[in-house]
């Protein structure tokens, strides 16, 4: 795919991908072709395998700027035992190692620790027994359906007000499948969430709205893919030209104050970023709660 | 512990229970026909659009979308029958080729009217239910009444009605039964669209306790066919101990060992089922 974008259609930047499973070819497919990608999705920051890649510019949030400041919060405020429930794969596990260090760190507990095959949408022997196991906290990184089925289910077993509720890939969009009271207090953290209180991400809303209807998604891939767009802005600014290599130089070091707030590309082709805690509402979208402040990668990609 | 028990098994109960609906379908369309239906996941998503849009589009009650949800899916059927499959007959691999096709295209069309986000349909039957031991899920206990009264129903039509026995009749020997004068174009449409019809019911029932999305359908089309293969293609009552040991004991495994082993060990077994028992596991006196 990154083949044909790049030799047949001339791409001298590529946008993308989403999942961490297709960045991981796509990078490699970087190399070889000298072009630029700029991913704009969360993921398992330096745990990836293609984490000090040249080309690939990692344009979401990782775990240092997310996990872990969120987990102490989740402590403070709910207590110590986590349970972990993930999709299995390398972003949930990758992240789960994250979250496991923050609650070691934190001085938290984690009781259980659960995969299900990806789209699983069955939780209804799983709910017995995180129950059992009894956390204060549910920390999930099942995605696509699972998001809806699992709140739904456990709201029907009525152990919703038995411990809080994370989930990291519990976006606006996927909530809708389950009712409102269903989803109501879900807690997660994010780069960018849709209430987000500045004068730009004001005005993209409604400019985003105005164009794509009132009922147009804006979920937390929506102000990253946004982001990215205005640092490519930027970094073609600051090289001055649009070939791949002077793409990839500018953005080494691009940086735009948007929707969410200051980012800069400082190290590791991996962006400097603040996140945001949100929790749901009644009306299924994520009131921000607290932000939390924008954290540097670590640096320790060499010579890119 | 008895009281997980007993929930655990009503869950099993229950997931089985719908499986063996929307795998009864996939099984009349194979079993009468020699259609292989790989668009089966999707009837079940358009089955569960219908019983989402009749409450969210048209203000009227999930139970009038239960009982539109089999209705349209089964035109669906009809339909398809009618324009593609008709033309297929005898040739396996193309009728798999064109099932798929029609699969992608109704999942297409599914997103292209109703966007990718993940639809909600209320629950018609909130709280629980005290049984006792536990406490369960009202509408749960409905799916199971409900589903295992579908299944009586569909059996009793095979047995006893005149259209069930002349549908066997083609079923065992097409030629023969053409000659006797059974019109074996129109039994066909009729069976690929009440297997359609089924599962579309299927999607419809469990659309309130699962995430009704564009690809809810692959997972059920996978373990339909598990549940066919498992219990053997020889007798449509097959899938009823096919889908009790595919979708049961996952769930009950689930609980004990990890979901994901829990699925290992269930697709393994299938495996080995069917090697050592190629006709199913149901005993041959249930065959017809």
């Amino acid at each position: 795919m990154a083949d044909r974008l790049v030799s047949n259609e001339g791409a001298n930047v590529l946008m993308g991908p989403i999942s961490s499973a297709n960045r991981v070819a796509v990078s490699s497919a970087l190399e070889r072709l000298q072009v630029p990608s700029l991913y704009a999705s969360q993921y398992e920051g330096p745990a990836a395998d293609d984490y000090c890649s040249e080309w690939m510019f990692q344009l979401g949030d990782i775990p240092s700027q997310k996990i872990e400041p969120f987990v102490p919060w989740l402590i403070e405020e709910h207590g110590d035992s986590f349970y972990l429930l993930g999709d299995d794969y390398s972003w949930p596990k990758q992240t789960n190692e994250a979250v496991k260090q923050a609650v070691d760190d934190g001085g938290g507990e984690i009781i259980g620790e659960e995969y299900v095959s990806l789209d699983t949408t069955d939780f209804s022997s799983i709910i017995p027994r995180i129950e059992q196991e009894d956390p204060d906290v549910l920390f999930m990184t099942i995605t696509g359906g699972g998001p809806a089925a699992m709140q739904s289910q456990m709201q029907e077993q009525g152990i919703r007000d038995q411990f809080a509720q994370v989930g990291l890939a519990h976006g606006q969009g996927v909530l809708q499948g389950a009712s409102p009271e269903a989803t109501e207090g879900v807690y997660s953290c994010h780069a960018y969430l849709e209430g987000i209180e500045n004068d730009s991400n004001t005005e993209f809303i409604s400019k985003y709205r105005d164009k794509h209807g009132d009922d147009a998604l804006v979920n937390y891939f929506t102000g990253p893919a946004y982001n990215a767009i205005k640092l490519l802005e930027d970094a073609v600014d600051r090289s001055g030209g649009s070939s791949p290599e002077d793409i990839k130089q500018g953005l080494q070091g691009a940086s735009t104050n948007s929707i969410m707030g200051e980012t800069i590309i400082e190290s590791d082709n991996q962006m400097t970023v603040g996140t945001f805690l949100g929790q749901v509402n009644s009306d299924q979208k994520y009131d921000i709660v607290k932000s939390f402040d924008p954290v540097s990668p670590t640096g320790d990609c060499d010579d890119i | 512990m008895a009281e997980i028990a007993i929930t655990l098994l009503l869950n099993a109960l229950s997931a089985a229970l719908a499986l063996s609906l929307v795998a009864l379908g996939l099984a009349i369309i194979f079993g009468f026909m020699g259609v292989i239906n790989l668009a089966h996941g999707a009837f079940l998503t358009v089955g569960a659009y219908v019983v989402w849009m009749v409450p969210a589009k048209l203000g009227l009650s999930f139970w009038v979308g239960l009982v539109l949800a089999p209705i349209i899916v089964g035109l669906i059927g009809a339909l398809i029958e009618r324009f593609v499959i008709r033309y297929l007959y005898d040739r396996l691999l193309d009728t798999i080729l064109a099932t798929w096709g029609i699969s992608l295209a109704l999942v297409e069309l599914v997103k292209l009217a109703f966007g990718t986000t993940s639809k909600s349909v209320s629950n018609p039957l909130r709280g629980s239910v005290d049984l006792g031991v536990t406490v369960y899920p009202t509408y749960r206990l409905f799916l199971i009444g409900f589903c295992l009264a579908i299944l009586v129903a569909v059996f009793a039509f095979f047995k006893s009605t005149d259209i069930g026995v002349r549908l066997r009749a083609v079923i065992q020997d097409p030629d023969a039964a053409s000659l006797q004068g059974l019109n074996k174009t129109r039994m066909y449409q009729y069976s690929f669209a009440s297997g359609a019809a089924l599962a579309g019911l299927g999607g419809a029932a469990i659309a309130p306790i699962t995430t009704v999305d564009p690809t809810m359908g692959v997972t059920y089309l996978l373990e339909s066919f598990f549940a066919v293969i498992l219990g053997g293609t020889g007798a449509l009552i097959a899938v009823v101990p096919g889908s009790l040991i595919v979708a049961g004991s996952t769930n009950v495994m689930t609980f004990i060992i990890s979901p994901v082993l829990a699925q290992t060990i269930v697709f393994v077994f299938v495996i080995v089922a069917m090697i050592i028992r190629p006709q199913g596991i149901v005993p041959e006196a249930w065959h017809e």
